[in-house]
């Protein structure tokens, strides 16, 4: 297993019960996208994953002491 | 067509006059109102060689069918006119309520003409119409005057009016309302400046008639369910526009010291977590449940804000990672009637020439002292204030660093670093009012998605079809943060209209208005060599974050834009063609 924290921005916070951060165990081998599985986060409603402040792609394979930040789909600027 | 007032309000401020004519409906069908129409009418009134500051200019307030209806995020209204700082079309939007206050008050558009001989405000109540004298206001800022305006007027009453800036006729004032939301871009705040009109000051006891009521709530009910209060969409209530400077940081494209790199050292302290913690207050527009305006207040200062564009122009841009003094420079912007996507620009922009020893202003990167006098300085043209008041391209013209004046067409870059998002340089490039970010954002694929943000391949398709949604969508009129299909446009415009509308015609009517506001800047002179950007992004490689190492080629740009030009149908010079006009039915 390893330990990653996962941060969730905007309205997407309910999908940690309220919490905005959590360090949570995974299984090695776990991708930025199965982390949306995983909580339940329809895909379509993440736009952006940061990994350790940069941009990542959703195929990113975790390392133990990631920290992953998921954005909410953003429109107007 | 319901959902209009079928009314337009024409004010000749010269002879303090009045007359209410017929809105011109068939315009509105191929143009529907906000942006659109409202860029018909000045297309079609305004001659040739307008000098923007001369009274011969217009300045039309222009709302659209939805405006004053239940339909979510309605709450804009456009304010269209030739902009002083480009020479360009000008249309502008502006949130709050006074939208609706126009449409209650009976009417779809006020088109004001002429000057006063001295400074003077309106009072629109219903059908009567007052012009007013503003001495005791001339000179004061936009906060006190609308304070007083709404003590005179009553608090029911919505207020537009310019600060010392729009007064001065700084070519980056805006027009402000409800204190702290403005018509920013483009000098629209020195247009009204120039007519000598400080407010207009808006009260309406009346309605707006929708073709079908009930089916109209069925859908708004069922869009606001399904489609607007998601968890998709909710970012706007919980952290609004500020998510965005940590996005931006981690895809490499936050503006940083005038556009020398894309990643901040300090934007912890500018991103929205840390104004969260300052958070004093919500707000939201009429008839918007989304509700993205966030109060903050630091010390004695206190804004509806600062937006992702003020942070990130003003904050990382100027190397300020201390929101106090960001809230700060907010404020005084917002008071005084300046543009803080220009004003951060341009300082910036000094601060480099200072940096560079091209011209000392005395503002350094990171120094908050001689930052948060600028504004007052641009506002009064006192000081270094005259020079900045200049704009970039103005100040590059006098002193030279025309390479790293970030504008196109004399308009400073708004919020994204387009070396990370190559979308966006061609946005900015061919945007109708020089570099916006509200005419297409294609950073919401690139920097912020899975497309590829190093690439030219399918940007020109994207850029155009994102030009002809937001073209549509601001002319109905609606807020840019509800990302409604075109099919749910139509259906929610047929509801309101009567009309029968499909998610084609809304396509065609985009393309129409980005074509007019085309064809009045080819009347003006404006062909493909005024669609460029500025040479560091062909040539300074940024040096940090994800998009290290990146410029956009300048062979690669050109090609890009050629193929803009072919998709379009325009000629190679950037030109419309007559066949290309009557296809469109223009």
């Amino acid at each position: 297993m390893i330990k990653v924290q996962v941060t969730l921005i905007g309205s997407l916070y309910k999908y940690l019960h309220g919490e905005k951060t959590k360090k949570i165990d995974f299984q090695e081998g776990t991708s930025a996208e199965d982390i949306l599985r995983e909580l339940g986060i329809p895909s379509e409603y993440c736009s952006f994953m940061m990994v350790n402040g940069l941009k990542a792609p959703r195929s990113y394979m975790l390392c133990e002491g990631d920290e992953v930040v998921v954005f909410p789909l953003v429109s107007g600027g | 067509m319901l959902g209009y007032q079928n009314k337009v309000l024409r004010i000749d401020l010269t002879n303090r006059n009045k007359s209410v004519e017929a809105l011109n409906m068939e315009w509105a069908k191929k143009y529907i109102g906000g942006k659109g129409l409202g860029i018909k009418y000045i297309y079609e009134e305004l001659k040739p060689g307008t000098d923007p500051l001369s009274s011969e200019n217009k300045m039309i307030l222009m709302t659209g069918p939805f405006t004053g209806t239940t339909v979510p995020c309605s709450g804009k209204l456009a304010i269209i006119s030739r902009s002083p700082a480009t020479g360009t079309i000008l249309d502008c939007s502006i949130g709050g309520h006074v939208g609706a206050e126009l449409k209650y008050a009976g009417y779809d558009a006020m088109i004001l003409e002429g000057a006063c001989d001295s400074p003077s405000y309106l009072f629109l109540e219903d059908d009567k119409l007052q012009f007013l004298s503003a001495e005791g206001l001339w000179g004061k800022g936009a906060h006190e005057v609308e304070t007083e305006l709404q003590k005179r007027h009553g608090r029911d009453s919505k207020v537009l009016c310019i600060g010392p800036a729009g007064e001065n006729l700084v070519t980056m004032a805006c027009i402000n309302s409800e204190y702290y939301r403005q018509a920013g871009r483009g000098g629209i705040g020195a247009v009204m400046g120039s007519k000598m009109l400080k407010a207009i000051v808006i009260k309406g006891t009346g309605g707006v008639k929708v073709a079908n009521i009930g089916e109209t709530l069925n859908k708004v009910n069922e869009i606001m369910r399904n489609d607007t209060l998601t968890d998709a969409n909710l970012w706007a209530y919980t952290d609004g526009t500020p998510m965005i400077v940590d996005m931006s940081q981690g895809a490499g494209i936050l503006p940083t010291r005038n556009f020398q790199d894309g990643t901040f050292e300090f934007s912890a302290g500018i991103n929205s977590e840390s104004m969260q913690k300052s958070r004093s207050g919500k707000k939201g527009c009429h008839s918007c449940g989304l509700g993205c305006g966030n109060f903050t207040k630091i010390g004695d200062a206190v804004v509806e804000g600062p937006e992702y564009e003020t942070l990130a122009l003003c904050g990382s841009n100027c190397a300020i990672g201390d929101l106090g003094a960001v809230v700060k420079f907010n404020q005084l912007c917002d008071d005084f009637g300046v543009d803080t996507i220009s004003a951060g620009n341009t300082t910036a922009f000094a601060m480099e020439l200072t940096e560079k020893g091209i011209k000392d202003f005395g503002l350094q990167f990171g120094d908050v002292d001689a930052y948060l006098a600028v504004p007052e300085k641009i506002a009064r043209k006192e000081g270094i204030g005259a020079e900045l008041a200049l704009g970039a391209k103005g100040l590059a013209r006098k002193y030279g660093g025309q390479d790293f004046a970030m504008e196109v067409k004399g308009l400073e870059f708004p919020g994204y670093e387009p070396r990370g998002s190559w979308g966006m340089g061609l946005a900015y490039a061919t945007s109708d009012r020089g570099a916006c970010h509200m005419r297409a954002w294609p950073v919401a694929q690139e920097a912020y998605g899975d497309v590829d943000c190093f690439t030219i391949e399918g940007k020109a398709q994207m850029v155009a079809e994102l030009q002809h949604y937001n073209s549509v969508k601001f002319s109905t009129i609606l807020c840019d943060f509800w990302a409604l299909s075109l099919d749910t446009l139509a259906e929610v415009l047929n509801q309101v209209t009567g009309e029968s509308f499909t998610a084609a015609d809304m396509e065609k009517i985009g393309e129409r208005v980005t074509n007019i506001a085309r064809l009045f800047n080819m009347r003006e002179g404006f062909r493909r060599e005024d669609d460029y950007l500025p040479n560091r992004i062909f040539k300074d490689a940024l040096k940090s974050g994800a998009a290290a190492g990146k410029t956009i080629p300048k062979e690669e740009f050109e090609k890009m834009l050629s193929e803009y030009y072919t998709i379009r149908g325009w000629e190679a010079d950037g030109s419309i063609s007559q066949s290309k006009i009557e296809e469109l039915e223009i």
